[in-house]
């Protein structure tokens, strides 16, 4: 015990002097003030539609004007010029002339010019779908909702990315830091020293993780205070935070103890850093989740974080992922100690 | 104290070995000084001795435990002091010893009384970083007797120091074998080793040549000369003559007694040249 305090106080001395911590406060002072600052609560993702009703008005058209009337976003002007300035004016916006041809209605698209072949097929569905829309209306169809005293409520749109900075800062930054800071002391030639003292392989590099989680959990309590306040699962928080951050230490010390030096590994430690960061894709995108990023353990920590953050009922994830990690995490630092060993007896 | 048997190692794991067949013992309270050129297997016999490569073939005892089979406590009775200056660069001289004080399971010396020692004491609470080759040397050095060891490898201690600080090395080695200290003195300074060490082993290419005190060494392979310079015809002429040979004998006596002689010295052969001699080889 008395050595490990001893590597303690010289790892956290070394990183404050490295300006470990500054920079730990001075990213998440970043990424606080981006949140609250910079990304808006609200965004407003439809396309805004300007329409216009052109020639003879049937009862088709009439009805279908009646119709977009109806939906959010949507404008009716005088003709086919004022859309065309309208449009020119508001690049989010898309244009509709709606005309009578032989008592069919026909319908002319007036787009920006840079929307691809799925935008333009979707806005054809979506106004099929709208000229359809009473025979959707299926009186069949009975909604239920369960566990109602649950309220979700609805995340700003701001707040729904502190969980991937959560990943990023805390749990990725770890990753880098850990490589630097052992690479420093193989430049140094220090572990050396350490090897002819009694020194053992394992309490060294927990000195090291337990730095790291530290620097983690500063990260996670400043992001998390500063954009959510008070409102979070802290227990979950912490817990997933002190399992990201030690799986992406034991990453890193792994990776480090096949290398000499830091130029070395620097592809590595970039191609795992980017495959790590790799299921944050599927964070706006779910239903974007095949098996080679599902099986990434930082897809569960992500979606853990997540449920840690914005409360919901999914602990499972977070369970799932607190064990994936320590078993992950256990292996790497068993197989780490085995490769100091093995790496300082080579040289 | 320490003994090493047949040892052999190789970096390649095949029949090229960077340390062939070393044998020989050190007992309690003796410098053994282990000498050889850049490349002669020293660090790598040290490095087994430590620890810090792994023993192929042969075997070695410390404190009569074989270092195969000993727990990382033996490491509380033995200091190393390294060539390179292995120390944490953001730490202080101060803080780089105290670390490592912390490390033992035994009672450790003042940090402070340490650098005194050396006269590192007005750079105590200056980063490493900043010390100058000879400073990061004496902390290195200051650093293996933390644990006030019974056992003290010495990796070329006096390496880049001014003859004042090596002066000050050299004491207190001198002192700490006083003390009943094994000291294994690893370096290619041949005046250190023959002002320090009770025995010397010299190392070529992997292979122990000869064991022996300096003296003994001098005794059994060096030659003993007369350095006599006399004038002759107003002109100041010098020469060196054995003491062993015949005829050089002989020219001495016809100097002595005939010659205007200015001055006469005997003149041993160096522990260098007795190395030369023996191996073949300079000390680079």
């Amino acid at each position: 015990m008395k050595r490990l305090l001893g590597l303690l106080k010289k790892d956290f001395k070394i990183a404050f002097r490295n300006f470990f911590f500054l920079i730990v406060v001075f990213v998440a002072a970043i990424l606080i003030f981006v949140t609250n600052s910079l990304i808006p609560e609200q965004v407003n993702m439809d396309t805004r539609m300007l329409y216009a009703v052109e020639g003879e008005q049937s009862k088709e058209t009439l009805q279908i004007a009646q119709l977009l009337e109806k939906q959010g976003g949507s404008r009716r002007v005088a003709g086919k010029d004022e859309i065309i300035k309208g449009i020119e004016a508001d690049k989010e916006a898309v244009g509709l002339v709606i005309k009578q041809n032989q008592n069919k209605p026909v319908f002319e698209f007036i787009l920006q010019g840079y929307e691809n072949e799925q935008s333009k097929n979707a806005f054809v569905l979506s106004l099929e779908s709208m000229l359809n829309l009473d025979q959707l209306n299926n009186p069949d169809i009975e909604t239920v909702v369960l566990k109602q005293e649950i309220n979700y409520g609805k995340i700003p749109f701001n707040k729904s990315f502190v969980p991937l900075m959560i990943l990023n800062e805390p749990v990725m930054l770890g990753f880098i830091f850990l490589a630097t800071l052992i690479f420093m002391e193989k430049d140094e030639g220090t572990i050396k020293a350490y090897m002819v003292s009694p020194g053992r392989i394992a309490e060294y590099l927990w000195s090291k993780v337990i730095l790291i989680v530290t620097l983690g959990i500063l990260s996670t309590v400043l992001i998390t205070v500063f954009t959510m306040g008070s409102e979070a699962n802290w227990f979950m928080l912490i817990s997933i935070t002190i399992a990201g951050s030690l799986f992406s230490s034991t990453v890193a010390m792994f990776v480090a103890s096949f290398f000499d030096n830091i130029s070395k590994a620097m592809i590595w430690v970039l191609g795992i850093s980017l495959l790590l960061t790799a299921p944050m894709i599927s964070y706006f995108m779910p239903s974007f989740a095949p098996r080679v990023l599902t099986i990434i353990p930082t897809y569960s920590l992500m979606f853990a974080i997540r449920e840690a953050i914005f409360p919901g009922t999914n602990t499972a994830i977070f369970y799932e992922s607190m064990a994936v990690l320590l078993i992950v995490s256990a292996v790497l630092f068993s197989l780490s100690v085995l490769s100091y060993k093995r790496s300082l007896l080579r040289d | 104290m320490i003994k090493v048997e047949n040892l052999y190692h190789s970096y390649s794991n095949d029949e090229n070995y960077a340390v062939k067949d070393v044998s020989f013992e050190i007992s309690k309270g003796e410098i053994f000084g282990f000498l050889g050129p850049s490349g002669a297997g020293k660090s790598t016999t040290q490095k087994i001795l430590t620890g810090l490569l792994p023993i192929q073939k042969g075997q070695c005892f410390i404190d009569n435990k074989d270092i195969k089979k000993s727990t990382r406590d033996l490491f509380n009775s033995i200091g190393v002091s390294f060539e390179m200056p292995n120390v944490y660069r953001k730490l202080t001289g101060v803080e780089n010893l105290r670390f490592y004080s912390e490390m033992f399971n035994v009672p450790t010396a003042d940090p402070l009384k340490l650098l005194k020692m050396v006269g590192l004491e007005t750079a105590a609470n200056k980063k490493a970083g900043d010390y100058s080759k000879g400073m990061l040397q004496r902390l290195v050095f200051t650093r293996s007797m933390i644990n006030n060891p019974k056992i003290w490898f010495l990796d070329e201690p006096t390496s880049g120091l001014d003859p004042t600080t090596t002066s000050v090395i050299k004491d207190i080695i001198k002192e700490k074998q006083q003390q009943g200290t094994t000291v294994f003195l690893t370096t290619h300074n041949m005046h250190i080793a023959e002002e320090l060490c009770d025995r010397v082993a010299f190392i070529t290419n992997g292979r122990i040549s000869a064991i022996d005190s300096p003296r003994s060494l001098k005794l059994k392979y060096g030659e003993s000369f007369v350095n006599i310079e006399y004038r002759e015809g107003g002109a100041l002429k010098k020469e060196l003559l054995s003491l062993t040979d015949e005829k050089h004998k002989q020219r001495i006596n016809e100097l002595v007694s005939k010659a205007k002689i200015e001055t006469m010295h005997t003149q041993e052969a160096t522990l260098e040249q007795i190395f030369i001699k023996i191996t073949g080889k300079e000390l680079k």
